[in-house]
């Protein structure tokens, strides 16, 4: 979805010519060699293939418990390396992790549960349902609880920054180009797909 | 007032002699509004304005290989510009690369292309300079004065009589008139070539590889020929139209550098009607294939790596950043660029995936625009990036190691992966420096193997005569 | 080397008093010298400690994203116990005066909100005018040409029609155009309309269609406070590379501890610890102290001698006190429909006429605004404690966001000889005793927020359609740090004259925040950098002379 970038007045830059353009159209003999030859003597580079657009938990091939529970509590796209950083803490900090892990994953299987509204109250309370609790904060919060010295395991990728998504910033990123902030107001219906 | 042409063979001069008093002849204000227009094709002010400085006062240095040149006053001021020039001065310094005092110009004053600018066309810039373009009464700034022997301005007599094709434009009449039109700004005042072109040993363009991309100082001017991978082939005429006229094409491309300053000062400034044509002439040439290229619009994609590190190291007071690359990216790209390079809703930011400026002249581009920052001001307003290159007005001062590395991160993700730059090429690109031409290489060695042959004459032969003097000072 | 000497400008203080001194003096070819207590940081780093940030700090530690360094602290959180806490402050008013403030190169103003409200006439003059406080020792004419070049030397971005400026009264209009409300300041500007006020842009430091100085325009990254990720809002580190290309040097982890004077009661030289408690003495012949409103008194404070035992510059014995800020109240809104805050700068308009009038010989005014800060943060935390889960968290957590406010409501509080800053008996790591600070905003201030602007608040949000007003009890700070080193032309009652020149030293200079007579409502910083630019022209006159 994108938008025209607004029209703007023509401005000038203050104080004449930006830093970029002080050194200005060259003489250069650069040869057919020193063309290809950048580009031929290019080291080749291993391309490290990781998303942050996690793969649907639905269809994670391999046996990641703590996804395959994740995505049963919250059905919005999680990233496997946030994942794994929030397993080996709360793994850490819960005793019954495993446990109530397959609790969570065998309510859900049992009722059939396509969203987390279908299976979550049948969770008994203790446990399983506490850690069910910490895995939706972590996933939200981007920290495993809210205590000042909690380790920060996301915060581009913290789902509670989601919903409005498509009417605020992200603070420290732009939302748009300059002064092109006035005309969002999305309505309250408008949930983001996320 | 007619014109009469008699072409100089041996020197490529074009000699327009006007009926009539040379210097004050009335030209309506349709021509001068025309010699304006076709300045502005030229693109005069680009390099005839320094930063600060009066319009086409001059002053301006142009970093090349062999040195720095200075640009020139030619604003009609009698003393310090072209106030006393003829109309036929005027074109040969255009058209023939020789100044008022007949000394020759170094062929960064692109004259090569100049010199197919119709006759008429030269008149009503002639009319332009001299009746609209206030007089700047104050020399130059800087004059140029290259080492030796790069002074010896005659010495361009020979390269014009090897390189200058002196004729001026001829339209082909199998061609379309937008067709012709278009050669003729392409060639001639827009002078594409001087930057997108190729050039041999001798530093002139090589027309066999016409518009094939080339290095010119810090940036790379990339492939324009229709190829569809390595060239502009992929973008449609619409595209191609809107990327001159605004600087940019959504998601694919935009102008930096020097390009940018044309696109402000020039191309946003033409009509629709000549944009198009020159379009429509580029479109046609020979597409010159990288043969190893993929598209240069499709390399990369949305990537993020800030799981690796958000987080990693709390709040430090320590400048280094335990995320390597990836978090000089976050820390000072992704405000505006987004956490996987996607850009921002409205394209203002743009993507860096898709994006051919980081898929095409070994990723010079990618260290220029790190270092340098973009700026250009078409009539939708400001497109500004800052710098990062240390300079008082950039914003953050990296390293050419910290440039290597994150160009190369850029690159890897989001470009071409063939690609990968050293801090040293980060250093050149920073100094302007271009490959040092051969010719330039040869010029250095022979000034040294002379130097050293005179040296050690002058040795030999001190060392002979003082021998002789001992000799017979012993025999007194 | 355990000493620099021969300077003409002895800075202590990197921020934007500091950096527009210096830069003045060695645009006029005068050799600056510069010391910061603390480190070099730069940009990118300080953005990534925001990033890092647990949510819930996010709120209560504004200045998580600056960690400070153990030899020159600067306040982070508040615990209460002295021994872990660097500004210790008692009083009725305690908590109002837990202040934050940044110990890098380039000071404070990384963390500002960029606000730009000048002084109005009266505001100068409230003695004369209502009977309270303190007049300043010149009028709003003397110090509008300074205002003037304060704008131009740090860019400002503000409105060209008189109706929407505050004051109205400019010799020169605005370089760049004022910044385009965002949907929650529209609403609330109608809102204010409606109820008979006028909500008005407020100018900024912040780049608008131009890229002033090489920064670029502000893209609305919502993140000002605490820092701008873009430098499209001006702080001081901006300007250090310029000071250093014009042969200014800038000594980093220098703390300041001594000012030295000799038996003519001249400035010999500042005396500075390295981390490693190592002393150098540098000489110069002006001083100036631009370390921030509590830094400059305790170093003041610190540097008692016998020839000035009460401490350097303080015969007056005002030194420290007179402390002053702009008490802050909370009003919290949630509203029936979204408003949507968070996007775009931060501060971008306020009601600032409810700071004047004739009621201020009775209490206080007040600056009423909309924080267009994003609510996410604190919308999500508090969904989840809440237990939610599925669509019930995602909805909440956007309608909290999107219907939920904080009007911050600024008062004018008056110059108290009690509202003191001493020297406290606890001690850094240097050695030197921590500040402390006695603060009670006075019921000038109480009855401003419970019979003035707080009604007007509550009538405003529920304008803009409140269903639930809350008023946050009490006050909290501003960062507006003002009056330590209080101005005035009676060297008994005041410590530097209308130059921000020491009474009592004429070769040592103050300026900044310690020297407002009175804040008024609104933020202090251009009024800090006006002031920073008078001082500056009669250094570089005097320090000429020689």
């Amino acid at each position: 979805m994108s938008q025209e970038h607004q029209s703007n007045e023509a401005a000038s830059t203050e104080q004449g010519r930006p830093a970029s353009l002080l050194s200005r159209r060259e003489l250069l003999s650069a040869s057919m060699l020193a063309v290809g030859g950048a580009a031929i003597a290019g080291t080749s580079i291993l391309r490290i293939a990781q998303a942050a657009d996690a793969v649907a938990a639905a269809t994670l091939a391999g046996p990641d418990k703590f996804m395959l529970a994740s995505s049963r509590l919250i059905q919005h796209r999680l990233s496997p390396g946030v994942g794994s950083r929030m397993a080996a803490i709360l793994r850490r900090e819960i005793p019954s992790f495993d446990a109530d892990l397959d609790a969570i994953i065998r309510i859900a299987d049992e009722k059939h549960a396509k969203v987390v509204e279908e299976f979550f109250d049948a969770l008994p309370e203790g446990q399983a349902k506490d850690t069910a609790h910490r895995i939706i904060f972590g996933w939200y919060a981007g920290v495993v609880d809210d205590s000042p010295t909690a380790e920060v395991l996301a915060y581009e990728e913290a789902l509670m920054y989601q919903p409005t998504k498509d009417a605020i910033a992200l603070p420290t990123y732009s939302f748009n180009g300059p002064d092109n902030w006035a005309e969002i107001d999305p309505p309250l219906s408008a949930m983001p797909e996320f | 007032m007619g014109t009469a042409r008699l072409a100089l063979p041996s020197l490529g001069v074009t000699l327009l002699v006007a009926v009539g008093s040379a210097s004050a002849f009335a030209a309506d204000s349709d021509e001068i509004a025309r010699g304006k227009y076709i300045a502005t094709a030229s693109d005069c002010e680009a390099c005839h304005t320094r930063s600060g400085g009066k319009p086409l006062a001059g002053g301006l240095p142009l970093e090349s290989p062999l040195g720095v040149i200075y640009s020139t006053n030619i604003t009609p001021s009698r003393q310090y510009g072209i106030g006393t020039y003829s109309l036929q001065k005027f074109s040969n310094a255009l058209r023939a690369g020789i100044r008022g005092d007949g000394a020759h110009l170094y062929p960064a004053m692109p004259y090569a292309s100049y010199a197919r600018l119709t006759d008429d066309d030269i008149k009503a810039l002639y009319a332009y300079f001299m009746q609209q373009v206030q007089p700047v009464d104050e020399p130059a700034a800087k004059q140029t004065s290259l080492p030796f022997p790069y002074n010896m301005r005659f010495s361009m007599a020979f390269w014009n009589a090897l390189f200058l094709d002196s004729k001026p434009f001829a339209p082909d009449p199998s061609q379309s008139a937008e067709w012709n039109r278009g050669k003729y700004l392409v060639d001639g005042a827009a002078h594409c070539g001087e930057c997108h072109t190729p050039r041999g040993f001798f530093m002139q363009q090589k027309h066999s590889q016409e518009f094939g991309g080339a290095v010119i100082g810090s940036w790379y001017a990339p492939n324009i020929t229709p190829d569809a991978n390595s060239g502009i082939g992929a973008l449609s005429a619409d595209e191609l139209f809107r990327y001159l006229k605004f600087g940019k094409v959504a998601g694919k491309a935009q102008a930096g550098g020097e390009m940018a300053l044309a696109v402000q000062l020039s191309f946003s400034r033409l009509s629709d009607e000549d944009l198009h044509a020159m379009v429509s002439y580029l479109r046609s040439v020979p597409a010159l294939p990288d043969p190893h290229a993929k598209s240069k619009f499709m390399q990369g994609g949305p990537f993020s790596d800030v799981t690796s590190f958000r987080g990693v190291g709390g709040m430090s007071y320590d400048r280094s950043l335990p995320g390597g690359a990836a978090q000089l990216f976050a820390a000072n790209c992704a405000a505006c660029h987004g956490i996987a390079a996607r850009g921002s809703r409205d394209t203002y930011f743009p993507s860096l995936f898709h994006n051919s400026a980081l898929a095409a002249g070994g990723g010079r581009n990618v260290i220029a625009t790190i270092l340098f920052g973009i700026s250009r001001s078409p009539t939708d307003g400001l497109a500004f990036m800052p710098g990062f290159g240390g300079k008082t007005t950039d914003i953050a001062d990296l390293s050419d190691e910290q440039v290597a590395q994150l160009a190369n991160f850029l690159l890897q993700h989001y470009g071409d992966t063939r690609y990968s730059v050293t801090p040293n090429l980060v250093k050149q690109v920073r100094d302007g420096q271009s490959p040092a031409p051969v010719l330039m290489t040869l010029v250095t060695v022979g000034e040294w193997v002379g130097g050293t042959l005179l040296s050690v004459l002058v040795i030999w032969f001190v060392a002979r005569h003082s021998s002789r003097t001992f000799a017979r000072s012993q025999s007194s | 080397m355990n000493s620099k000497t021969g300077a003409d400008g002895v800075i202590a203080g990197t921020g934007i008093v500091g950096c527009l001194i210096a830069e003045q003096m060695l645009d006029a070819g005068l050799s600056v010298v510069m010391l910061e207590a603390g480190p070099d940081i730069d940009r990118g780093r300080i953005v990534e400690n925001y990033r890092n940030m647990p949510p819930s700090t996010k709120f209560l530690l504004p200045d998580g994203p600056f960690p400070p360094v153990p030899w020159a602290l600067h306040p982070t959180a508040y615990t209460g116990n002295p021994e872990k806490d660097y500004l210790i402050t008692t009083g009725p008013d305690a908590k109002a005066y837990q202040q934050t403030y940044v110990r890098y190169v380039g000071g404070s103003t990384w963390h500002w909100a960029g606000t730009l409200w000048r002084l109005t006439p009266e505001d100068m003059m409230i003695k004369s005018k209502f009977g309270r406080g303190r007049d300043w020792p010149f009028d709003y004419s003397v110090l509008e040409p300074y205002y003037t070049r304060a704008e131009d030397a740090i860019g400002a971005a503000g409105p060209s029609d008189p109706a929407l400026q505050w004051p109205p009264i400019r010799s020169k209009p605005y370089m760049m155009e004022v910044f385009p409300y965002g949907s929650g300041q529209k609403r609330c500007a109608q809102a204010a309309e409606s109820i008979g006020l006028r909500y008005i842009p407020c100018a900024q430091a912040r780049n608008n269609k131009l890229a002033y100085q090489g920064r670029p325009p502000c893209s609305g990254n919502n993140n000002c406070q605490p820092v701008c990720p873009i430098a499209a809002k001006y702080d001081a580190y901006s300007s250090i590379p310029r000071i250093k290309a014009k042969g200014g040097a800038v000594l980093t982890n220098a703390v300041v501890y001594r000012v030295e004077t000799d038996d003519k009661n001249h400035v010999q030289a500042l005396h500075y610890y390295a981390p490693d408690k190592s002393s150098m003495r540098v000489t110069g012949k002006t001083f100036v102290l631009a370390c921030n409103g509590i830094e400059t008194p305790k170093v003041l404070l610190f540097s008692r001698n016998d020839k000035n035992p009460n401490g350097v510059a303080n015969r007056s014995d005002q030194v420290g006190r007179n402390m002053m800020d702009t008490p802050k109240m909370f009003v919290l809104a949630q509203f029936k429909e979204p408003v949507w805050n968070g996007l775009g700068p931060m501060s971008p308009g306020a009601i600032m006429s409810t700071s004047q009038g004739e009621f201020r010989s009775q209490y206080a005014g007040g600056q009423i605004l909309l924080v267009n800060l994003s609510g996410a943060n604190t919308a999500g935390l508090n969904a989840l404690k809440q237990k939610l889960v599925g669509r019930a968290l995602d909805e909440a957590i956007r309608r909290e966001t999107a219907c939920g406010g904080v009007f911050s409501v600024e008062h004018e509080v008056l110059a108290d000889a009690e509202n003191r800053l001493t020297l406290s008996d606890n001690k850094d790591v240097l050695g030197l005793n921590k500040p402390a600070i006695h603060y009670d905003v006075g019921d000038y201030v109480r009855k401003g927020a419970d019979l003035h602007t707080f009604p007007i608040t509550e009538k405003l949000a529920k304008a803009l359609g409140a269903e639930k007003v809350t008023r946050v009890p009490g006050f909290f700070p501003s960062q507006h740090i003002m009056g330590g080193a209080i101005m005035g032309n009676d060297a008994t009652t005041s410590v530097v004259d209308p130059d921000c020149r020491a009474h009592d030293h004429s070769n040592l200079f103050l300026p900044g925040g310690a020297a407002m007579p009175s804040g008024a409502a609104g933020n202090s910083t251009l009024t800090m950098a006006a002031l920073a630019i008078k001082a500056a022209d009669a250094i570089v006159a005097q320090t000429k002379r020689g």
